[in-house]
């Protein structure tokens, strides 16, 4: 089996026992310019990365998809997927993609990647969402679930001040009673109460960095 | 509280929309030593949440808080004890919960960065409410730490 493009023919290989078809950096800025492509409907991988698709149009016949890689393209819109009812891995990393409402998409891929994207910072600008997991968790939650999810991030968006949530914190040293120093993430943290010289306030953040390590 | 503080707050949460921060925050600073200044955190802290991009940059906002506390003479115990409630107020999240709050000082040892004012504990995050510096401990420097 195999398609063709602009006069050179690609074959569909097995890798692993899966079928696969890598079509990457090819030059395609149409999928429908593939000749041959409708026919694979039993293609389980398709590689189309490093092309120039501006769009998703042409793979409704390849409902037996499970694996595609779209990155380093120029796609602007998610659609074009409602039929790859068995895809289980998307990669849109490095396209275009912009508008939020993108988000509303019915994917049924479970890994899904996006970095690369405008709509990344955007999202992250507006919600603090950072991992691919919670922008996708994001787009299915109702209303009130969105503006929950927007409260609680605002909240912590704009404390008016400096914050460091607090992740595998590791006490280091306590310096004469008044000075705590621990790590966080690999960044070194010293809290220093030096003008109260507060023993109290020491022990007690000692404790609670014990207990939130153990 | 007077009502006369309450119309004053309410009548510049009606002008964020239409007027510039520089200028709402002008009004403030005529008016902010003479104000109940809880009237003035609630005020701030629904601006905060709610109007945020009339507000401009976060470092622009929290410079305006600074300059904000420098004129109306809060006194240090007075403040803690007043940011407490702004941090309860608006800023903890649903499962967070405040467990320590205190003056003193946090060092980014790893980013060279001093933040010196009242910090704040919970149980998800460290917050400091203040001057941020770049830490220029000579201690620091000659020792490469601690």
């Amino acid at each position: 089996m195999s398609v063709e493009i602009n006069g050179k023919k690609y074959f569909v290989k097995m890798k692993r026992g899966v079928s696969y078809l890598n079509l990457s950096k090819k030059g395609i800025s149409n999928i429908l310019d593939i000749k041959g492509l409708e026919s694979l409907i039993d293609l389980k991988n398709l590689d189309l990365s490093g092309n120039s698709i501006t769009e998703v149009k042409g793979l409704e016949p390849l409902a037996g998809l499970d694996k595609l890689n779209l990155s380093s393209n120029q796609i602007e819109i998610l659609k074009g997927f409602d039929a790859l009812k068995n895809l289980k891995f998307l990669d849109l990393s490095d396209n275009q993609i912009s508008d939020v409402e993108s988000l509303n998409v019915n994917l049924s891929a479970t890994q899904f990647f996006i970095l690369g994207n405008p709509i990344v910072n955007k999202i992250r600008d507006i919600y603090g969402l950072y991992t691919i997991q919670n922008l996708k968790d994001y787009s299915k939650r109702s209303k009130e679930e969105k503006i929950k999810i927007r409260e609680q991030v605002n909240k912590k968006k704009h404390f008016i001040g400096f914050q460091f949530s607090i992740k595998e914190p590791k006490i280091i040293k306590i310096l004469d009673f008044y000075k705590i120093i621990f790590s966080m993430k690999g960044n070194i943290f010293e809290i220093n109460t030096s003008k109260e010289r507060n023993y109290k306030i020491i022990h007690e953040i000692e404790n609670f960095l014990m207990s939130y390590t153990s | 509280m007077s009502n006369s503080q309450n119309f004053f707050f309410n009548d510049l949460k009606e002008q964020v929309n239409t007027k510039n921060l520089g200028s709402i925050l002008r009004t403030v600073f005529e008016r902010v030593a003479s104000v109940d200044i809880k009237i003035f955190y609630d005020f701030l802290g629904e601006l905060l949440l709610e109007k945020t991009q009339v507000l401009g940059s976060k470092k622009k906002i929290i410079r305006s808080y600074l300059e904000i506390l420098k004129r109306a003479k809060i006194d240090s115990n007075q403040l803690i004890e007043l940011e407490k409630y702004l941090v309860e107020k608006f800023f903890i999240l649903d499962n967070e919960k405040l467990l320590l709050y205190f003056q003193g000082k946090l060092r980014n040892k790893s980013q060279s960065t001093l933040y010196k004012g009242r910090i704040f504990i919970t149980n998800q995050r460290i917050m400091v409410i203040g001057k941020e510096e770049k830490d220029t401990s000579l201690w620091d420097i000659i020792l490469g730490g601690f």
